[in-house]
């Protein structure tokens, strides 16, 4: 008989593969739109943007790769990873406070 | 909204329920003189309703009952680069934490590096969202004054 515990492992599977593969199916199929993704309100293309897509991705993948290859726990980052995403995302919110700043110190 | 419930398939919690109490009756009517066994019954009734309730989930997100079609967007209609980050690390760190307990180790410890992780991805979706919306407030006060000198004049 199966046992809880290969039951639940096929459960998380399941469940977990279901719920990423509607998330990617949506967005393969755009009906999640990615549209904008890269652009700055008013701007066009956003290079604060770009960067922390890049940042976030690399970070990610690095962070899913030292988890399989280790295996046992979840792994220690090194401060300069988290250094640096903070950076990139302290670039890209003060990229979108400055054109709201910008923005309304212009007008008033 | 009315469009949501006609969407939504109405049997699927039904089906669920009855095999849920179906599965109890068997559960407490063949295995309730050994602990052991009643431990090991509970365990199958516990799991079997986690996976019902996920799979309604899933059916009503696969459906277009639960609308993700602005999941990603932002205020202004375009996609939003702090929910699409935050979605990334989510699911990095949701995969990764099946991977270690499919291992066989045991529940990981969640140390501090996963932490800061998606505290420093949360703080980023929290703060963006605050300066849009103080945005919209900025251009609603524009908007006002501007509606305000109109009738003055």
């Amino acid at each position: 008989m199966t046992s809880v515990a290969t039951l639940a492992y096929w459960q998380g599977l399941v469940l977990l593969g279901g719920f990423f593969g509607i998330i990617f199916w949506r967005l393969l199929t755009r009906q999640i739109s990615l549209a904008g993704l890269l652009q700055a309100d008013d701007e066009g293309f956003s290079p604060a943007r770009a960067q922390m897509l890049m940042v976030t991705l690399l970070v990610a993948m690095q962070y899913l790769m030292r988890v399989i290859q280790l295996g046992t726990a979840f792994p220690e980052l090194p401060q300069s990873w988290l250094a640096a995403l903070g950076a990139s995302h302290g670039v890209y919110l003060g990229g979108k406070a400055r054109i709201v700043l910008f923005k309304h110190g212009a007008k008033s | 909204m009315t469009e949501d419930v006609r969407k939504s398939p109405t049997w699927l919690p039904w089906v669920s329920l009855i095999i849920l109490v179906i599965g109890a009756i068997v559960i407490f009517r063949f295995a309730p003189s050994d602990p052991g066994k009643l431990q090991v019954a509970t365990g199958y009734l516990l799991l079997l309703i986690v996976f019902f309730t996920g799979v309604i989930i899933l059916v009503l997100m696969a459906t277009g009952a639960i609308d993700l079609t602005e999941l990603l967007e932002d205020d202004t209609g375009g996609a939003s680069m702090s929910r699409f980050q935050l979605l990334i690390f989510t699911f990095v760190i949701a995969l990764s934490f099946f991977l270690l307990v499919a291992k066989g180790t045991g529940f990981p410890e969640v140390n501090a590096g996963v932490l800061t992780l998606l505290g420093i991805s949360a703080t980023t979706y929290g703060v963006s969202k605050s300066i849009a919306s103080s945005a919209g407030a900025g251009q609603t006060a524009d908007k006002d004054k501007g509606d305000k000198a109109k009738a003055d004049k």
